[in-house]
């Protein structure tokens, strides 16, 4: 496929001030080094989804979850990255229930927006964009799961939500 | 500088396009994406640290310190 060779990649900027963040101040970083790193990172993300993947493939599931991934970073032996992750993943979901419940306050100020019938489930369709860095990636994968990723939500507890489960009906 | 915990430097949705790219990989969930980028995030932080402590130049890093801490460290065999 003509989108593998810088896609596989993750941006310089982002991996430079990561790096930057990690080591002491005024210490240098040489672009061979860099670039290493930025490769061993991409590597790392294949790695940690294959790993991950055959965890889900066990329990007879196709979607990966937040547990998956935690079960194959103690399988690839980065079980200090564990307990970190965890506080990062109650975090992350604090933050995306913020966001929802603060869409749904913006809803109800806007009454006129919606017809009256339903609950603003439509809106839940808004949130695909929510993660999106605006690459327009989701226009691009023909198989149409895409979007089903993109709206998942909250649902920490398994598979992928769908985004008419998010709301009850009327 | 104290990172939000909840969010992660690394785009998702790169992040993705690498996951998928995967072979027999279906779907992800977006918690479980989140993680996936900011193990990455660790990874390169811790990378960039353990190859600096392994450094001879401590105001320098390059290219060999990292070869070596691959070499050495078996956790990361897999970047061989």
């Amino acid at each position: 496929m003509a989108e593998r060779p810088e896609d596989l990649n993750l941006p310089n900027a982002v991996i430079t001030r990561i790096i930057k963040d990690a080591i002491p101040d005024g210490v240098n970083v040489s672009k061979e080094a860099r670039l290493a790193i930025s490769k061993a990172a991409s590597v790392f993300v294949l790695y940690a989804t294959s790993c991950s993947n055959n965890f889900a493939l066990k329990a007879k599931r196709k979607t990966i979850t937040a547990k998956d991934v935690l079960d194959a970073l103690e399988d690839m032996e980065f079980d200090q990255f564990v307990d970190p992750l965890k506080e990062c993943l109650d975090a992350y979901k604090k933050n995306q229930q913020g966001k929802k419940d603060q869409k749904r306050k913006d809803k109800v100020s806007q009454p006129s927006a919606r017809s009256g019938g339903g609950d603003g489930m439509e809106d839940e369709g808004v949130v695909v964009l929510e993660e999106s860095e605006g690459e327009g990636e989701l226009g691009d994968d023909p198989q149409g799961d895409e979007p089903m990723d993109e709206a998942a939500g909250v649902n920490g507890d398994g598979d992928v939500v769908e985004i008419s489960d998010t709301s009850e009906d009327a | 500088m104290a990172d939000d915990k909840g969010k992660c430097d690394l785009p998702l949705t790169r992040v993705r396009t690498i996951m998928k790219s995967s072979p027999d990989v279906n779907n992800i969930n977006q918690e479980a994406l989140f993680l996936a980028a900011k193990a990455t995030e660790m990874f390169i932080q811790s990378l960039a640290q353990v190859s600096l402590e392994q450094s001879d130049d401590r105001k320098m890093l390059k290219y060999n310190d990292l070869a070596e801490i691959v070499d050495n460290i078996d956790t990361l065999q897999f970047l061989q």
